[in-house]
């Protein structure tokens, strides 16, 4: 077997890999949601079947009349239950029953019935996955953002910060501006969003390169700072007579029409309430830029290298506090659009509570993703089915919808630890071919 | 004169979950540990505080509680970490996340609600049954006394016992650490857990103590202060407190401070001095050299 061939099957093995790293954590993650669904979710009620079966287990006749006040009732609660049981049949016969009445009472929750109404909700029409997309959107960009910094060799948990000092900047040039027409207004919003958000993903990229100082720590700091700051200037641009804290609305030329604006001329069908918008398109404009910085241009190879190994990279001549700079900044900006979606397509007004946690959001994207652009698309549109998913099982379960930040935190620690075995497991193969050799 | 002892108590008041999860911070990296996640195990000893007290009636149980929950969180922090080796920061954010949903899920599961009022009270048994100590007890929280001690304790645990030493060569030097027959593992598991202890306690005093009351998110950023404050100290006890005790003045000063001064400015002072002093040339603060970075044994 010549070299040549040995080097094609590891890459093949490791894409392999790679793909499949992330769906087995996935996988997994949903595995423990549902353990977590089964133990914790019960309720107690008495049902007519539940009465046939305390007949037969040999519960007296007149245990069972003074039950019926309870029939048909459901208790989330165990101890309301238990409360309401021994009011109804007496401290005595309590004492000798309430293990077998409790047992024949408690229901717990299918987690396959609320796995099927989170993907229902999410893709059974068109308003489904058009709300899935919508809210992926923004994801997508964030996702991008920390992707991009970590081809880098950098960690951008700055992802929150840059976005709402983005998405404040797109606001502003929004209610500032109003007289311009939309083909002048939009795209001023649009690189407006990308410069204040690079600026400030350029910051920590400035202080790594030049002073040292680790970018998580800055990024972590700058974030809060810039919730502070954009809810100073939330506050400062708030119309006088809005009791809720936002600022202006931006001009009509700003806003970004919904999808079915389109779509319905053209004969599709797609309801107008959907919130999916014309922000999608710079989503899918971005996944391209990205995967062409990185894998067709020059300052994407450099960028690669200094990831790779920074000391190689210096050596071959390539500046590592130049691409430091500029990956972040580039990342930064990525997060900065994320605004475009959630003002111009959505709230047309700045609110922090428009974008909370999305910044964080990306974080879990770029890993389940594995930091490719591709890679990201997918992992944005899970967290989009989770997160409109989610607003359904409140609705039709017993479960409350928190459950999905579980879900996510618990697919984000398999990730990072499935990609770790991976890369033992590579290793591990590498050094077995190189000791044949 | 009195707006100025009414401004030192509750800077003090405000500074005990800054300097308990800037100490949380502090044994964690020592180890050579990150740990982000301080924010998530703040909230989830919060509510694990609220939810223990209500229901034995006993706050302290509800403080031991809090403690446990967050030692359970360092223990999973530090199986990822630290056994397979993952991303320390992921791990932290995940951690994250996973409490701001668990102390929800489990409020809606118990309580019916996201606010959940507290109806124990921190009281020290037989102490506050004297006259003078109840004055005390009501102006200073008793856990003000815990936290200065805990201080003091974790200023010579760090730095004069051979536990210590050996936190801090596996942070600075795993490796010759481990030439020297220390267990890399085991001192970071211990540092993290120890982590998640004090970041339980310091929500606890949050929720128990400073608000009464368990809310959705309670933590907010507070552990995040925390880290500032760990950063600002040096990675010392005595210094996270101190800083602890600035950004908690800060806070206290903010209902006094004129209109013109928008208090948000006063929220962010402790991110930038944090990053000012990670960038300045005059004394810098430096973290232990190995943070970060898994220890994998060759």
């Amino acid at each position: 077997m010549t070299v040549e061939l040995k080097l094609s099957r590891i890459f093949q093995f490791k894409t392999l890999l790679g793909i499949i790293s992330p769906i087995v954590a996935v996988i997994t993650a949903f595995v423990v949601g549902a353990l977590v669904i089964l133990v914790f979710i019960k309720s107690f009620e008495l049902t007519e079947s539940a009465f046939v079966r305390l007949a037969e287990k040999g519960v007296p006749a007149a245990v069972l009349d003074n039950l019926q006040v309870l029939k048909g009732k459901e208790y989330p609660n165990k101890s309301t239950f238990e409360k309401d049981l021994r009011a109804a049949i007496g401290d005595q016969n309590y004492a000798q029953y309430n293990r077998t009445i409790k047992k024949e009472a408690l229901t717990r929750e299918n987690p396959l019935t609320v796995y099927d109404a989170i993907f229902t909700a999410a893709l059974k029409d068109r308003d489904g996955w058009g709300n899935v997309i919508y809210r992926a959107t923004p994801l997508i960009l964030t996702g991008l953002a920390v992707a991009l910094a970590f081809q880098c060799g950098l960690f951008n948990i700055g992802g929150e910060g840059q976005m709402v000092m983005g998405g404040f900047a797109i606001t502003w040039i929004g209610f500032t501006f109003v007289k311009l027409p939309a083909f002048l207004l939009i795209p001023m919003c649009i690189l407006g969003g990308a410069i204040v958000g690079g600026i400030w993903g350029g910051i920590p990229g400035y202080l790594k390169a030049r002073r040292g100082v680790h970018e998580v720590v800055t990024t972590i700091m700058l974030n809060w700072i810039a919730v502070a700051f954009t809810q100073y200037l939330t506050m400062a641009y708030k119309p006088k007579e809005s009791w809720i804290p936002h600022t202006y609305e931006i001009a009509k030329s700003a806003q970004l029409s919904r999808l079915a604006h389109y779509l319905n001329p053209l004969g599709i069908d797609f309801p107008k309430s959907n919130l999916l918008n014309t922000a999608v398109l710079l989503s899918i404009f971005a996944v391209i830029f990205a995967a062409y910085l990185l894998r067709r241009t020059k300052l994407g190879y450099e960028i690669r290298s200094v990831g790779f190994n920074p000391t190689a990279a210096e050596c071959a001549g390539i500046n590592v506090a130049k691409n430091t700079v500029l990956a972040m900044a580039i990342s930064g900006a990525m997060a900065g659009l994320a605004g475009v979606n959630q003002v111009m397509g959505y709230k047309h007004r700045f609110r922090y509570g428009v974008f909370e946690g999305m910044g964080f959001d990306g974080i879990g994207v770029a890993f389940i993703g594995r930091n490719s652009p591709l890679g990201v698309v997918l992992a944005a549109l899970l967290f989009g089915i989770l997160d409109h998913g989610g607003l359904a099982i409140d609705v039709s379960t017993k479960v409350p919808r928190e459950i999905i930040l579980v879900l996510k935190a618990v697919i984000l620690i398999f990730v990072v630890i499935s990609g770790e075995i991976t890369k033992r497991v590579i290793k591990r193969i590498q050094k077995r071919q190189e000791a044949r050799a | 004169m009195e707006s100025i002892l009414a401004i030192m108590a509750s800077s003090i008041r405000f500074s005990i979950p800054y300097t308990l999860a800037g100490l949380g911070g502090t044994y964690s990296e020592r180890s050579g540990v990150v740990n982000i996640g301080l924010e998530g195990m703040m909230l989830i000893g919060a509510f694990t505080a609220v939810a223990v007290a209500n229901a034995t009636g006993s706050a302290w149980l509800g403080l031991l509680a809090a403690i446990i929950a967050g030692m359970l969180l360092g223990v999973i922090h530090g199986v990822v970490c630290v056994t397979f080796k993952a991303d320390q920061i992921v791990s932290g954010l995940a951690i994250i996340i996973f409490a701001a949903g668990i102390t929800v899920f489990f409020a809606w599961l118990l309580f019916n609600q996201t606010q959940i009022k507290s109806e124990a009270y921190l009281r020290v048994p037989l102490l506050h049954d004297i006259p003078a100590f109840k004055v005390l007890f009501s102006e200073i929280p008793p856990m003000i006394f815990l936290t200065a001690a805990i201080v003091i304790v974790s200023h010579f645990v760090i730095f004069k016992t051979v536990f210590g030493l050996r936190l801090r060569a596996v942070g600075e030097h795993p490796q010759a650490a481990d030439t020297l027959g220390i267990s890399v593992d085991k001192m970071r598991y211990t540092g993290v857990i120890i982590s998640g202890a004090l970041a339980g306690m310091a929500g606890a005093y949050l929720s128990l103590e400073h608000a009464h009351y368990f809310v959705k998110g309670i933590s907010a950023g507070r552990g995040f202060i925390g880290l500032a404050s760990m950063i600002f100290g040096k990675w010392t006890p005595f210094g996270t407190a101190g800083a602890g005790l600035l950004f908690g003045f800060g806070e206290a000063l903010k209902p006094y401070l004129p209109k013109v001064v928008p208090s948000q400015f006063i929220d962010m002072i402790p991110y930038v001095l944090t990053i000012f002093v990670l960038a300045s040339a005059v004394g810098r603060a430096a973290p232990p050299a190995a943070i970060g970075i898994p220890y994998i044994k060759e």
